[in-house]
């Protein structure tokens, strides 16, 4: 008797303690890892500026919260505050990609050699159309795969 | 002659203030907002914020992907993006709006100016005016830097909070914008 209510204390004190991590992971979820991910859409970046200006809404519909693979020449790089800003196709009409600073410190060495005209991919989240496609978590993709 | 020496001068006259006219923007401002409770503290930052400054008429624009709007937390994103933002349904937001002091401001003299700006905000598909006082404007050649502090109510962009979590959600949000604007 007196084991059973042992067994049944530790059941309790296991469900407690169960529920806390569960409740923990919950609230506390850390963000996705974009190195994890898996691009949804892999394309070019004059295809998909091209899509998002003739048709913002169906474009949004397919890439909007998506994570992306985007290939395209570099026109501009931006650092600030340890983020990235890498423009791709165009300064103005293109996809401006942000590296940020957690995954910028992953990539430091491969970042600080990009230069202007190199042709790279980029994998991160696309988050609409304004003056450009806007992307961010983005990451290099190393081996252009 | 003296016809043409007059022409000659009202015409570089003329092309001289034309080139007094700037336009300042950028494509990677800043603009985050921040509610504060004994309960919880929330912080998103943006900063893919489009901004441009008219200089001849003081007219300004903001745009901003609500997408692009980070936070600490992964659940209060997708909380935000899903519930109250709404942001595959509205996917941005906007500011139009004009400098009323606009005659207080040098725009080719380095200094801090403080402006006045009324203007529209577009946000959740709801557009309401709100009026800026002490907008912080610092010139300095060819860049400017601009600076706001501003709160909204998230009932007045028909935005619901759950009762079971309105004690975490503050009554009003601090929006800060911070912008270095370059000329266009």
């Amino acid at each position: 008797m007196k084991k059973l209510k042992k067994i049944f204390l530790i059941l309790i004190v296991l469900c407690i303690a169960g529920g806390g991590i569960a409740y923990y992971y919950t609230f506390h979820k850390p963000h996705k890892n974009t190195f994890n991910l898996k691009a949804e859409y892999s394309l070019s970046a004059p295809e998909l500026y091209s899509e998002y200006e003739n048709d913002e809404d169906n474009a949004n519909k397919k890439y909007l919260g998506k994570i992306l693979q985007v290939k395209g020449k570099i026109v501009n790089i931006k650092k600030f505050d340890s983020n990235y800003e890498i423009s791709l196709k165009d300064e103005m009409e293109g996809i401006t990609c942000l590296v940020d600073s957690n995954y910028a410190v992953q990539q430091k060495k491969e970042l600080d050699n990009l230069k202007p005209e190199q042709l790279i991919s980029i994998k991160g989240q696309c988050n609409g159309y304004l003056m450009g496609v806007k992307m961010d978590r983005c990451v290099l993709v190393l081996d252009n795969k | 002659m003296k016809h043409i020496v007059l022409s000659i001068v009202t015409i570089l006259m003329f092309s001289f203030s034309m080139n007094a006219q700037k336009t300042f923007y950028t494509k990677s401002g800043y603009i985050g907002f921040f509610s504060s409770t004994p309960l919880e503290n929330i912080d998103a930052r943006n900063n893919q914020v489009v901004s441009f400054i008219k200089t001849a008429d003081g007219s300004l624009n903001f745009g901003l992907l609500v997408k692009s709007f980070k936070f600490k937390n992964a659940l209060m994103e997708e909380h935000f993006n899903e519930n109250y933002a709404e942001s595959d349904k509205y996917p941005k937001a906007k500011f139009k709006g004009k400098i009323l002091n606009l005659d207080e401001i040098n725009f080719d003299k380095d200094g801090t100016y403080n402006a006045d700006i009324e203007g529209k905000l577009t946000f959740h598909g709801v557009t309401n005016k709100i009026k800026l006082k002490n907008v912080k404007l610092t010139v300095s050649g060819d860049k400017l830097k601009g600076e706001a502090t501003f709160t909204a109510k998230p009932e007045d962009y028909k935005i619901d909070i759950p009762s079971v979590v309105r004690g975490k959600i503050a009554k009003e949000i601090t929006i800060n914008v911070k912008i270095d604007y370059s000329i266009y």
